[in-house]
């Protein structure tokens, strides 16, 4: 197991430096000139824009400009963004934000969603089993811009439960909505692979087994079938946190949260590479990270799969 | 033989039994009872509840009586009566052997009895499973629980997929004893490798935490009557036990099964449809058809002078080492009959040679006394029996 942790460790380094190239190779394509705006409402002097090309680099070609960036990341340093701020230190800044967002996110999906997920799968095509069925088609089928707005709209404006917009300083409370819209959709999904996974087991000969063996109703369910149908649920939760990371751009600008997304987001507004690969391959790391810790878990729910 | 066969095909041909039955099926399908008719339909559901420390002695060394049970599975498609009043007993130390086709029932009477039918859909619709003279069927779930595993215990056909894949067989084992017992974990798990030494499982006490995928079939096998036997139970039902097993396991197995009941006195019931394992372990035999027992019969005089169609039929189409070289295997033409719509009269009579058109109406024809200790559904059994010999 050791072993194959450190494998897997190995690993990343090629993919972090791989995402690294492909993000800036991609911004580097991208339309528009980052200048554009940055002088008010007239364009910005030559001698201003021949000095920002040369500060950041964008007088030289793309090999060069990622070689000089990839050689600051290498000493611990993440450059600085359009603003002339560290990107580290934004990062740092944002990054506990984010963190809580997708924590509530996560912590939602697994335990809603596992709770749903045994319920309707328990009392299968009875009207809990409808119920959850019709819920989880809504919000799958519901993008997450009306969800959040619908939220805004409902929680926000009309019962006030929580504030509409999370704003600069969001502690659990302010973030509790936006990490709810963020968790919906892969709720849903995980409250359906639980439900469906458990069917599915509950027909299984050892299921049969634990009930001829005299276990209670309880017992038979709650050790000897869900064990087995968590398995799928472990490596589905593991592979949503990319999503949930990727979800977290739109749902930090729905509620104006002041997260790793929207700095995403205006890095990408902006064209501003350094920016963007720094917060972009941090959340690949959290990613990968996240899938090894899901692997090795998944060894140890089932014997069968050995990482020797 | 010849007149007879024939006069039995002619009947068949000239009834038309067959156009009937298509018709009969079809408007079945095209309308199947509505929900509200299902749930109207007669069940047991058992309420009584017994003292936790109820002591099980059997009268008479008479363990388990099975009388008119029926069982049902109600689905959309309508009801399939998967068993129709099937009635038998098992002695303490006796071997009944419970034999026929895929879907005929065996296995539905065997969950019938411990109470482990999937309902929905399946329901007991009538009859009683009567253990040490209480009817199992009048218990409460919380009671039958306790009778589950400890009293009356069963192995499956599969024992890789009857385990489960993600816990230590000896935890597994142990769970018996932790469940019924209240031992607690370590004293647990030294009697699970007892009773992996007693089913001849080598380095036991290395292996106790292993998981099932890590055994071969025999030894999963032998696992899963460790655990079926843990408590003592007066009642073993195996369903099927050595189906799943290459030919000289299958001997290993049925001996393990024949030296824990000499050891305990238990007794057994095995499901199977192979008649090789058959005559070596079982004392009675009762061949069933369509949900339906139709002969019961002492090993020795079954196999000598069958005395239903059916029975003589699946003796027949076992390969015997004196047939010559390029004799065709004699088979039973045809397919069982659809649960949804049983034929009239009697069930197998579609399918037998010795059919005629009398086979085809009323009821299904009754378990008839034939000599003590025998018994057959069939009202034309001496004359199969005078044709035989």
């Amino acid at each position: 197991m050791g072993k194959y942790v450190i494998r897997r460790l190995l690993q990343m380094i090629p993919t972090l430096l791989g995402a690294t190239l492909l993000i800036y190779w991609l911004n580097f394509s991208l339309p528009g000139d980052p200048t554009a705006g940055r002088c008010g409402e007239r364009p910005c002097s030559p001698t201003y824009v021949a000095w920002f090309n040369h500060e950041y680099n964008l007088d030289k070609p793309f090999v060069v400009q990622y070689l000089l960036y990839l050689g600051k990341v290498v000493q611990g340093d993440l450059g600085t963004d359009f603003y002339n701020h560290s990107v580290l230190h934004e990062l740092a800044i944002r990054y506990p934000t984010t963190l809580k967002l997708a924590l509530i996110a996560v912590l939602f999906e697994v335990v809603v969603g596992l709770i749903a997920g045994i319920w309707s799968g328990m009392r299968q095509g009875k009207f809990a089993d409808t119920f959850v069925t019709v819920v989880t088609l809504l919000l799958i089928s519901m993008p997450v811009f009306v969800l959040g707005g619908l939220a805004q709209l409902i929680f926000g404006i009309r019962l006030k439960w929580f504030p509409v917009t999370a704003g600069a300083t969001a502690g659990f409370y302010e973030l509790l909505m936006p990490g709810l819209v963020l968790g919906a959709l892969s709720l849903a999904y995980a409250t359906r692979l639980t439900r469906t996974s458990l069917v599915e087991n509950l027909r299984a000969d050892y299921v049969r087994t634990a009930r001829a063996k005299g276990l209670s109703r309880f017992r038979t369910i709650g050790i000897h079938t869900l064990r087995n149908s968590l398995l799928p649920v472990v490596t589905y939760v593991g592979g949503s946190i990319g999503a949930l990371m990727g979800g977290a751009i739109v749902t930090e600008r729905i509620f104006n949260v002041n997260g790793v997304g929207s700095y995403i987001y205006r890095s990408i507004n902006q064209k501003d590479g350094v920016g963007l690969v720094g917060s972009i391959t941090c959340l690949v790391l959290v990613f990968l990270i996240v899938n090894l810790i899901v692997d090795v878990l998944y060894s140890v729910l089932d014997p069968r799969i050995s990482h020797d | 033989m010849a007149d007879m066969y024939d006069e039995g095909l002619a009947m068949v041909e000239a009834t038309g039994r067959g156009t009937i039955d298509l018709e009969q099926s079809a408007a079945r399908l095209l309308k199947p009872p509505s929900r509200r008719e299902m749930a109207k339909r007669p069940s047991i559901h058992g309420t009584v509840v017994l003292d936790d420390h109820h002591t099980w002695t059997p009268t008479d060394g008479r363990l388990l009586t099975v009388d008119d049970l029926h069982v049902e599975f109600r689905m959309r498609e309508g009801v399939a009566k998967a068993i129709n009043g099937v009635s038998f007993h098992l002695d303490q130390r006796e071997t009944l052997a419970i034999l026929g086709e895929s879907g005929s029932g065996k296995s539905v009477t065997a969950q019938a009895i411990m109470g482990i039918l999937d309902t929905p859909p399946g329901y007991v619709g009538q009859g009683r499973v009567e253990y040490c003279g209480v009817d199992l069927l009048t218990l409460a779930e919380k009671s039958r629980q306790h009778v589950r595993g400890d009293q009356i215990a069963m192995i499956f056909q599969d024992a890789l997929s009857s385990l489960n894949p993600v816990f230590p067989v000896g935890w597994q084992i142990a769970e018996m004893f932790r469940v019924h017992r209240g031992m607690n974990r370590s004293d647990s798990m030294a009697r699970a490798v007892e009773l992996m030494e007693r089913v001849h499982i080598p380095a036991a006490k290395q292996r106790v935490k292993s998981y099932p995928h890590q055994f071969s079939g025999g030894m999963r096998q032998r696992i899963m009557i460790a655990m079926a036997i843990a408590l003592d139970p007066a009642v073993l039902i195996a369903d099927e036990p050595t189906t799943a097993l290459d030919v000289t396991v299958q001997a290993q197995i049925m001996d393990l099964l024949k030296d824990l009941q000499a050891e305990s006195g238990m007794g057994l019931i095995l499901i199977t449809h192979d008649l090789g394992v058959v005559a070596d372990v079982a004392d009675r035999i009762a061949v069933m058809y369509a949900g339906r027992l139709v002969e019961t019969a002492p090993v020795g005089p079954l196999y000598a002078t069958p005395h239903h169609p059916y029975t003589l039929g699946l003796l027949e189409s076992v390969p015997r080492l004196d047939s010559k070289l390029g004799d065709v295997l004699p088979a039973i033409g045809g397919l069982p009959p659809n649960l949804l719509a049983m034929p009239a009269g009697c069930p197998f009579h579609p399918r037998c040679r010795y059919a005629r058109a009398e086979c085809g109406q009323g009821a299904a024809p009754e378990l008839v006394v034939t000599e003590p200790g025998r018994a057959v559904a069939c009202p034309w059994w001496d004359r199969l029996e005078a044709n035989h010999e």
